[in-house]
C-alpha cells in the first residue's frame, strides 16, 4: 500500500514539475464582499495564478455572474445591491472558477454623502490638500486646506463659514467657488480637475444640495484599508494588473474606494502604477505598488520576472537561517545568487567588517594555510572578542547618540567632562556585551548630573531641548521611525497621526535641564507632575501614549519609566527589527529596510521574513548583539562574492551578492597608518588612537570630513557619508595624507633593507594593501617597471631632478660655489688658503653624502609610487 | 565706415517701410459689417483673458510682470518683452504661449483654451488688436448725475427716502436660503436692506413686510451700504475669481444710478463717501481703489494691505475712510488724496467689520481674533478692547471671532461672533445682552434707524429681530421669501 502511494506521489510530480502540483488556480479579489446601502457598489478583480506563482490578470476575459441575480447586479467586474440577501459571485475563465460569498444589506437605505468619507476623499486624490497647493502652512491663493486632510473639522470651517458665501453657494450649488473652480468655469491657479459629468463633480454637487452638512458625532471613521490583489507577479514588460482599494470603517461596514485612492510606487521602473490603480510591468526585479486612503497607506509587492524566464535555482548550500531566507526570496525573484567569495576576499572583508582594520601578513598567511574547513567561523568568533570590534561600535553607537562634546545649546551647553563620562559610559557596555534592550533602557530613564550619570546625557544632545524633537530623536534612534511629519499633519506616507506624535512627546513633557552647582554640569531633571502635550489642532492635553501602541498609566510617575519597559520589550517588535536591520547594515551596507531609520509602510523591506527573523533571533539571544553579528558573519550570503551573473548584476536590495561599499573614513585612515606603519594624532585624544576610536563628533580632520566622517550633529543614519566623490578622489591622489604617510613609512626601506628582490617587495605591497598577490600580468609590468627605475643611470637622472628640491644638497651647492670663488680671489701663499682648502673638501664630502642620499631615495621612489597606485585603486578604497 | 553707413541707411529704409505699411491699417476706418465683426480687447478679449489668466496676471499678482486687466498693461507686456504685436499673431507671445506653441505653455495647469477663443484671439491681433470698436463711446464719457450732498451730520430735511415704484422683478425662490452675506439699514428710514441670491431685498423695519427686491445679477452681494443722507443704496459683490463690481440704486425709484469698478474678483467691501463724490473699494486682489463716482474714473489705488481688504468704511463727517484686511490690519486714510492718517495693528486675524459711530469721533473694529476694539479717531488710540463673543464652553487658548460690529445711530453697540451669539453693548463697552437662538452662524447686524430693533442675519438666510429696549426677539425674516 504504501509503495502505491509512493507511485502515486512521484507520478504527480512528474506531472507537475517544481510544484505543489496544484496547477493554475484562479482567485478572485475581494475573496468576500459586503454591499450596504443602496448606492454601494464594489469591483472585483480575478487573478490567475499558474504553478510557478506568476500571476496574470484577466479581469477583462473572465466571465462574471451573480449566483441569484435578484440580489446584485453585474456591470463588468462592478457589482451595485439589488435586494438584501446573501449569493456568491463566480468568475470563469479558461475552465477554471471561482466563488466569492456576497452579501447585500439594507439596500432600502440611501446613505447621505458625508464630508469626511466623501467630501474629503475628493481633495486628497486631486491633490487639492497636497504642500504646493491649498495643504500649505498658508494656503494657497487665500484658501487654505489642512495637508493632506489633517484637520477635517478645519477643513469644513474653511470650505463652509470662515468667508460666508464665498466658497459654497447652498441657494444655488451649482454656483457654488468650490464647483466653479474645479471644472474651470473660473480661473484657478490649479487648473481645471474635472468635468461636471465626473463622479468627483457629482459627490461635491450632492454634498452642497444636501445643503453642506458636517458629520455627526457618529459618523464612521476608516480603520484600515487593504489593497487587492496582495501579491504580482509579471511574467514579463507590459504586463498589467487592476487593483482595488477597500476601506474598513468603524462602524464595520466596507467600501469600495478604488477611485479615490491615490497611488505611488517605490519603483518606477520596475512597477509604474497610474491615477486609476493600474500596475504596469517594467524591468526585472522586485518592487511595491502602494496605496494611500485617508490615513491609511498600504502596499501590494509586485515582481517583475523576464520574459520566457528558463530560470533554474542553482544548488547552493544554506550555511544557516539566513541563507535559507535570502534565498527563499531570491527563488521567487529568480535571481541565482554569487559564488562563495575566495578566501582572501572573505578576510579582507570580515576584518574591515569587524574590526576595522586589514588583516596583517602573518594573519593573512596562516589563514590561507589553514585547512580547517571551519576556519572561517574560527576566525569570526575570534575577531568579535577582538578589543577593537568594541571600538567599532562604540563609534556606531557614538554616532546614534551625538556623543560630541558641543551640542550648540546656548544655555545648556554640554561640557567635555560631560562628553567623555557618556563616551566612557557607551565603551563600557559595548566591552561588556550589555544586551541592547537594557542598554537603550537604561539610557531612556538617564536623569540627573549628565557628569555623574552619564546616561542624563541621552537628553543633552540637542541644542535645545522640547518634547517634540526629543521624541522625533528617540523614535528615529530606537524605533527607526521618522515621525517628524506627524508634527504638523499626518504622516502622508506612513500610519503615524498626529494623534501618535503628540502621544509620544507626551512623555518626555515633563522633561526639563538645569545647571547644576559645579557650573559646567547640567541637570536633566523630569517634572512628573507634567505629561501631557497640547494637541495644536484643537487644544486638548495629549497623555502619553506608546508610538503604534496602548496609552499607560503614568499619573505622577516618570512616564520614561514606562515607555523604557515598552520600549525595549521582547514583544516590541519594531525595537527588536530596528535594532537587527542597523546591525544588518553594517555588513552588507545598507539594511533590509534601507536608510535604517526610515521604516515606513511606504519605505518596505527587502525581505520581510528575513527582517522578521532577525529581529526575534535578536530576541531570542536576550538581544547580545554579538550572536545576530556571528550568524550574520557565517551566513554564505555574506560570504558571497562580488562578482554577479546575468540574473543578479541589477540586484542592489535582495543581497544575492556581496555589494561594493567604499570604506567609511575612519576605517579607510586607520587602514592607510596601519599599512604605512604610521600614527595621526587627533585632538583631545591620547598618542596611539585610531581613527575608530576617536570619541567625539567634533574632532575630525580634513582627511576624515572628506570621507564622510559624521559630526554627530543629528542622529540620522544619513550623517555617516559612504558616497564617492570627487574631492575624495583628489584628496587620494594629491592631498598631503597619502604622500606624507609613504614618505614617513619605514615599510619600503625595510623592505628593500631586507634586500628582497623587487617581486618579493611588490608582492609585499600588494598583500597589504590589498590583501592578495598581484597577478601574473601585474606582477610582471610592475617588475619591469621597477627594473627600469632603479638602472643606476635612471636613478640618477631621477636624483638629479630631485637635487634643487633638496635644501641640504642645496645649501651645500651654494657654500661651495662662494668658498671656491673666494679661493680664487685669495693670493696663492695667503694662509686662510689652506683652510679653506680644508672646509672646501669637507662641503664636498657633505654633498656627496647628500647626492647618495638621494639617490637612495630616488631607488624607493618607484616603490612609493607603486604604493601610492594601490592605495588610489578603488579595491583598496572599497570593501567588497 | 562706408559700411556702416550703408546699413543705417538699409534699417531706416526698412523702419520706414514698416510704418508706411502699417499705416494704412491703423488708419483706414472699418465700415459697415466690418464694425460688428471686428474684435476688440473690452468686448471680446477681455473676457477670455479673464476667465483664463487673470488669476496670476492681475495688477495685484502679475507674475512675470504681466498684468491683462488693463488695455495699456497688456500691450505694455511683462518680463518676456511685449505680449501682443498688434497685427502680427505669430509673433506675439501671448498667442503663441496660449497657441501652445512655444514654452510655457499656458494657461500653466489644465488644457489649452478652446479653439474658438484662440482663433478669436488670432483675428484681435491680426487686426491690430483695437481696444474698443472705433467710434464706440469711451468709458471715462459717461457721467452721472449726482446730488451733491452738503455734509450734514444731522437728519435731513423733508421726508426720508422710501421705495415708491420700484420695478417688478420676477426672482424664483431658491431650494435653500440664501447667507446673509450684506445687509444695512437706511439711517433715516425704517428700511432694511439684506442679500439674497443675486438680489438685494428690502423689508420695512416697522412692519417686518418685504418691500420688494433689486436684481443683482452679478451673483452674491458682500456689502450693503445706505448713503448717509438714505437715498442711495450701494451694493457690491461678484462672482468668485470672476468678476465684482460696486451697484449704486436710487431708493425711491430703484434704479440704478451707476455701476463702479471693474475687478477681477468679488468686492468684499466699498462705501460711499458721505457727499456722494467718490466710492471706495477693496477685495482679494489687497488694494483700496477710490473711484469717482461721477465718471467712474479710478481716483486712487492704495496698495498697503498685505492680505485681502475685507472691510471698508467712510466716516459720517467724510473726512477718513476706515480699510481693513483679512491679516488684522486697519489703515485709516484721507480719501481726498490718499494719504495714510493711522496704522491699526492691533488685530490678529481677519478684520470683519468696520463701522464708525454717527459722530466720527469713534471707529469700532471687530476680528475673528475674538475682539472688538473701540479706537479715538482723534488719534487712533484703542479706547477699549472687548473680548466679544467669549465662549464659556471653547477649548483652552480658542477664542470665539467676531463676525460683525455695528453701531446705532444713539451709539448702542451688537456684535455678533462664532458663539452663535449676538450682543448689545453700552457705548462704554459694557454689556448689556446676550442674544441666543442662532441655529447657524450669525454673520450680519443692523439698527433700524431709531435703535429700537436689532437685526442679525445668519448662515441659514434667518435674520432674527430684537427689540433693543426689553431684549425680547419680535419677528424673523428671510433672505428666500416666496
Amino acid at each position: 500500500m504504501r509503495i502505491m502511494y509512493h507511485a502515486l506521489a512521484f507520478l504527480v510530480v512528474g506531472l507537475f514539475p517544481g510544484a505543489a502540483g496544484a496547477g493554475p488556480t484562479l482567485k478572485l479579489f475581494p475573496a468576500t464582499i459586503e454591499l450596504s446601502g443602496q448606492n454601494d457598489s464594489q469591483g472585483v478583480v480575478v487573478q490567475l495564478v499558474d504553478d510557478q506563482g506568476v500571476t496574470k490578470d484577466v479581469t477583462g476575459s473572465a466571465s462574471f455572474r451573480v449566483a441569484d441575480p435578484s440580489i446584485a447586479k453585474l456591470t463588468g467586474p462592478l457589482l451595485s445591491p439589488a435586494k438584501d440577501g446573501t449569493t456568491t459571485i463566480i468568475a470563469e475563465h479558461a475552465g477554471l472558477k471561482v466563488e466569492a460569498p456576497l452579501v447585500v444589506k439594507d439596500v432600502a437605505k440611501s446613505r447621505s454623502v458625508s464630508f469626511r468619507l466623501d467630501v474629503m476623499p475628493v481633495f486628497m486624490r486631486h491633490g487639492c490638500n497636497n504642500g504646493s497647493c491649498h495643504g500649505a502652512a498658508r494656503g494657497k491663493d487665500g484658501f487654505m486646506l489642512s495637508l493632506f486632510g489633517y484637520d477635517p473639522a478645519g477643513d469644513y470651517h474653511r470650505l463652509t463659514r470662515q468667508i460666508i458665501g464665498r466658497r459654497v453657494d447652498l441657494a444655488v450649488p451649482e454656483k457654488s467657488l468650490l464647483l466653479e473652480k474645479t471644472t474651470g468655469a473660473v480661473p484657478h491657479t490649479g487648473g481645471k480637475l474635472f468635468d461636471t459629468n465626473h463622479n468627483d463633480y457629482k459627490t461635491l454637487l450632492r454634498w452642497l444640495q444636501a445643503g453642506a452638512p458636517d458629520d455627526g458625532s457618529d459618523a464612521p471613521e476608516p480603520i484600515g484599508i487593504e489593497l487587492l490583489p496582495p501579491k504580482i507577479v509579471f511574467s514579463g514588460k507590459g504586463q498589467t494588473q487592476n487593483m482595488v482599494v477597500r476601506a474598513k470603517y468603524s462602524d464595520g461596514s466596507t467600501r469600495d474606494v478604488t477611485r479615490l485612492a491615490l497611488y505611488m510606487t517605490n519603483n518606477e521602473a520596475i512597477a509604474s502604477i497610474d491615477a486609476n490603480g493600474h500596475v504596469k510591468a517594467g524591468g526585472r526585479g522586485g518592487a511595491f505598488v502602494f496605496a494611500r486612503f485617508s490615513k491609511f497607506t498600504v502596499g501590494t509587492e509586485a515582481i517583475v520576472l523576464p520574459t520566457d524566464d528558463q530560470f533554474v535555482w542553482p544548488k547552493t548550500p544554506e550555511h544557516n537561517y539566513i541563507d535559507t531566507l535570502v534565498f527563499d526570496k531570491l527563488k521567487k525573484l529568480h535571481i541565482a545568487p554569487s559564488e562563495l567569495a575566495p578566501d582572501e576576499a572573505f578576510l579582507r572583508r570580515v576584518y574591515l567588517d569587524l574590526i576595522g582594520l586589514p588583516p596583517t601578513r602573518e594573519e593573512l598567511d596562516t589563514f590561507l594555510a589553514d585547512k580547517n574547513p571551519r576556519k572561517r567561523a574560527i576566525l569570526i568568533d575570534a575577531l568579535i572578542e577582538r578589543p577593537e570590534f568594541v571600538d567599532m561600535w562604540t563609534m556606531k553607537w557614538g554616532e546614534l547618540l551625538r556623543i560630541r562634546a558641543n551640542n550648540q545649546n546656548p544655555q545648556y551647553g554640554r561640557d567635555a567632562k560631560a562628553m567623555y563620562s557618556y563616551a566612557a559610559w557607551v565603551k563600557d557596555q559595548m566591552a561588556i556585551n550589555r544586551p541592547l534592550n537594557e542598554f537603550a533602557a537604561e539610557l531612556l530613564v538617564g536623569s540627573g548630573s549628565n557628569f555623574k550619570s552619564p546616561t542624563a546625557n541621552l537628553y543633552t544632545s540637542a541644542e535645545r531641548i522640547t518634547a517634540e524633537k526629543t521624541a522625533e530623536d528617540i523614535a528615529q534612534v530606537f524605533l527607526g521611525t521618522r515621525i517628524q511629519c506627524a508634527q504638523c499633519h499626518n504622516h502622508p506616507f506612513d500610519r503615524w497621526t498626529m494623534d501618535d506624535y503628540y502621544g509620544f512627546t507626551a512623555f518626555f513633557a515633563g522633561l526639563n535641564l538645569r545647571r547644576g552647582i559645579e557650573g559646567r554640569e547640567v541637570l536633566v531633571i523630569n517634572n512628573n507632575a507634567a505629561n501631557t502635550v497640547a494637541h495644536p489642532v484643537d487644544g486638548r492635553r495629549v497623555k502619553p501614549k506608546f508610538l503604534g501602541g496602548d496609552t499607560p498609566e503614568v499619573d505622577g510617575k516618570d512616564p520614561r519609566d514606562a515607555l523604557a519597559a515598552w520600549l525595549t520589550s521582547p514583544k516590541n517588535a519594531a525595537f527588536s527589527q530596528s535594532m537587527a536591520n542597523t546591525i544588518w547594515s553594517h555588513f552588507f551596507g545598507r539594511g533590509i529596510i534601507d536608510p535604517v531609520d526610515d521604516v515606513r509602510i511606504s519605505n518596505p523591506p527587502s525581505n520581510k521574513e528575513l527582517l522578521e527573523e532577525i529581529g526575534s533571533k535578536l530576541v531570542a539571544y536576550n538581544f547580545d548583539k554579538k550572536k545576530l553579528i556571528r550568524d550574520i558573519c557565517n551566513s554564505r550570503t555574506y560570504q558571497l562574492s562580488v562578482t554577479t551573473n546575468t540574473t543578479n548584476e541589477l540586484d542592489e536590495a535582495y543581497f544575492s551578492h556581496a555589494y561594493v561599499r567604499r570604506l567609511r573614513a575612519e576605517v579607510l585612515l586607520d587602514t592607510i597608518s596601519r599599512i604605512t606603519g604610521t600614527q595621526d594624532r587627533f585632538a583631545l585624544s591620547p598618542p596611539g588612537t585610531r581613527a575608530v576610536q576617536i570619541h567625539t563628533g567634533e574632532v575630525t580632520t580634513y582627511f576624515l570630513t572628506t570621507f564622510g566622517r559624521a559630526p554627530r550633529q543629528t542622529p540620522c543614519s544619513c550623517e555617516v557619508n559612504s558616497e564617492a566623490n570627487l574631492s575624495q578622489a583628489l584628496h587620494l591622489i594629491n592631498g598631503d595624507t597619502i604622500s606624507t604617510k609613504i614618505a614617513q613609512s619605514r615599510l619600503i626601506t625595510t623592505l628593500v633593507a631586507e634586500k628582497k628582490t623587487p617581486e618579493a617587495i611588490i608582492q609585499e605591497l600588494y598583500v597589504q594593501a590589498l590583501c592578495r598577490k598581484p597577478t601574473d600580468a601585474e606582477a610582471k609590468k610592475l617588475a619591469e617597471i621597477v627594473r627600469r627605475e632603479t638602472e643606476p643611470a635612471r636613478v640618477k637622472e631621477l636624483a638629479l631632478a630631485q637635487l634643487d628640491r633638496d635644501p641640504v644638497y642645496k645649501r651645500t651647492q651654494d657654500r661651495l660655489e662662494t668658498s671656491k670663488a673666494d679661493l680664487k680671489k685669495l693670493p696663492k701663499d695667503s694662509k686662510e688658503v689652506v683652510a679653506l682648502e680644508r672646509s672646501i673638501a669637507t662641503l664636498e664630502q657633505a654633498q656627496a653624502l647628500a647626492l647618495r642620499r638621494i639617490e637612495a631615495t630616488a631607488a624607493l621612489m618607484v616603490y612609493g609610487d607603486i604604493l601610492w597606485g594601490l592605495f588610489n585603486s578603488t579595491e583598496f578604497t572599497f570593501n567588497h | 565706415m562706408l559700411n556702416r553707413i550703408f546699413c543705417l541707411a538699409i534699417l531706416a529704409l526698412t523702419a520706414s517701410g514698416l510704418t508706411l505699411a502699417q499705416v494704412p491699417k491703423g488708419t483706414e476706418p472699418p465700415k459697415g459689417e466690418a464694425v460688428k465683426a471686428s474684435v476688440t480687447y473690452k468686448d471680446h478679449i477681455l473676457p477670455i483673458l479673464r476667465k483664463h489668466c487673470l488669476n496670476c496676471h492681475n495688477a495685484d499678482k502679475s507674475s512675470a510682470d504681466l498684468d491683462i486687466t488693463t488695455y495699456q498693461a497688456l500691450l505694455t507686456g511683462g518680463s518676456s518683452g511685449e505680449s501682443v504685436k498688434p497685427g502680427n499673431s505669430g509673433q506675439s507671445l501671448m498667442y503663441q504661449v496660449m497657441a501652445h506653441e512655444v514654452e510655457p505653455k499656458m494657461p500653466p495647469k489644465g488644457p489649452k483654451v478652446s479653439d474658438s477663443e484662440l482663433a478669436l484671439i488670432k483675428k484681435w491681433i491680426d487686426l491690430g488688436a483695437p481696444e474698443t470698436a472705433v467710434g464706440a463711446a469711451k468709458t471715462a464719457a459717461r457721467k452721472v448725475e449726482i446730488d451733491p450732498v452738503a455734509i450734514a451730520l444731522g437728519k435731513p430735511k423733508g421726508p426720508p427716502p422710501m421705495p415708491e415704484k420700484l420695478p417688478e422683478v420676477a426672482l424664483s425662490k431658491t431650494p435653500r436660503a440664501h447667507p446673509v452675506t450684506a445687509m444695512a439699514t437706511s439711517p433715516w428710514a425704517p428700511l432694511l436692506a439684506v442679500a439674497g441670491h443675486e438680489r438685494v431685498l428690502l423689508y420695512n423695519t416697522d412692519t417686518l413686510k418685504l418691500i420688494g427686491s433689486l436684481p443683482f445679477p452679478e451673483r452674491i452681494p458682500y456689502v450693503l451700504k445706505f448713503s448717509r443722507n438714505g437715498k442711495w443704496l450701494l451694493a457690491a459683490g461678484g462672482r468668485g475669481a470672476s468678476a465684482g463690481k460696486v451697484v449704486i440704486w436710487d431708493v425711491v425709484t430703484g434704479k440704478r444710478v451707476t455701476e463702479i469698478g471693474d475687478e477681477a474678483d468679488v468686492v468684499l467691501a466699498a462705501d460711499i463717501s458721505p457727499d456722494h463724490k467718490t466710492v471706495a473699494l477693496g477685495g482679494p486682489g489687497k488694494l483700496i481703489k477710490i473711484f469717482d463716482t461721477a465718471t467712474g474714473e479710478l481716483r486712487h489705488q492704495i496698495k498697503k494691505h498685505t492680505d485681502w481688504v475685507t472691510a471698508l468704511e467712510f466716516s459720517p463727517n467724510g473726512e477718513m475712510l476706515a480699510t481693513g484686511d483679512r491679516n488684522g490690519g486697519i489703515f485709516v486714510w484721507e480719501p481726498a488724496t490718499g494719504g495714510i492718517v493711522f496704522t491699526l495693528g492691533d488685530h490678529k486675524d481677519v478684520v470683519t467689520a468696520l463701522n464708525w459711530r454717527a459722530d466720527s469721533q469713534m471707529l469700532a473694529s471687530s476680528s475673528e481674533d475674538g475682539r472688538v476694539i473701540l479706537w479715538y479717531a482723534d488719534d487712533g488710540f484703542p479706547t477699549r478692547s472687548i473680548t466679544a463673543q467669549a465662549d464659556p464652553k471653547a477649548a483652552r487658548g480658542k477664542t470665539s471671532g467676531v463676525t460683525s460690529v455695528q453701531y446705532s445711530q444713539d451709539g448702542q453697540i451688537a456684535t455678533c461672533g462664532r458663539d452663535n451669539t449676538a450682543r448689545i453693548w453700552k457705548a462704554d463697552g459694557s454689556m448689556v445682552a446676550r442674544l441666543e437662538g442662532f441655529t447657524d452662524l450669525p454673520s450680519k447686524l443692523a439698527f433700524s434707524h431709531d435703535g429700537q430693533r436689532l437685526f442679525a442675519g445668519d448662515f441659514t438666510g434667518e435674520i432674527r429681530v430684537w427689540n433693543t429696549k426689553d431684549k425680547e426677539p419680535i419677528g424673523k425674516l428671510t433672505t428666500n421669501p416666496d
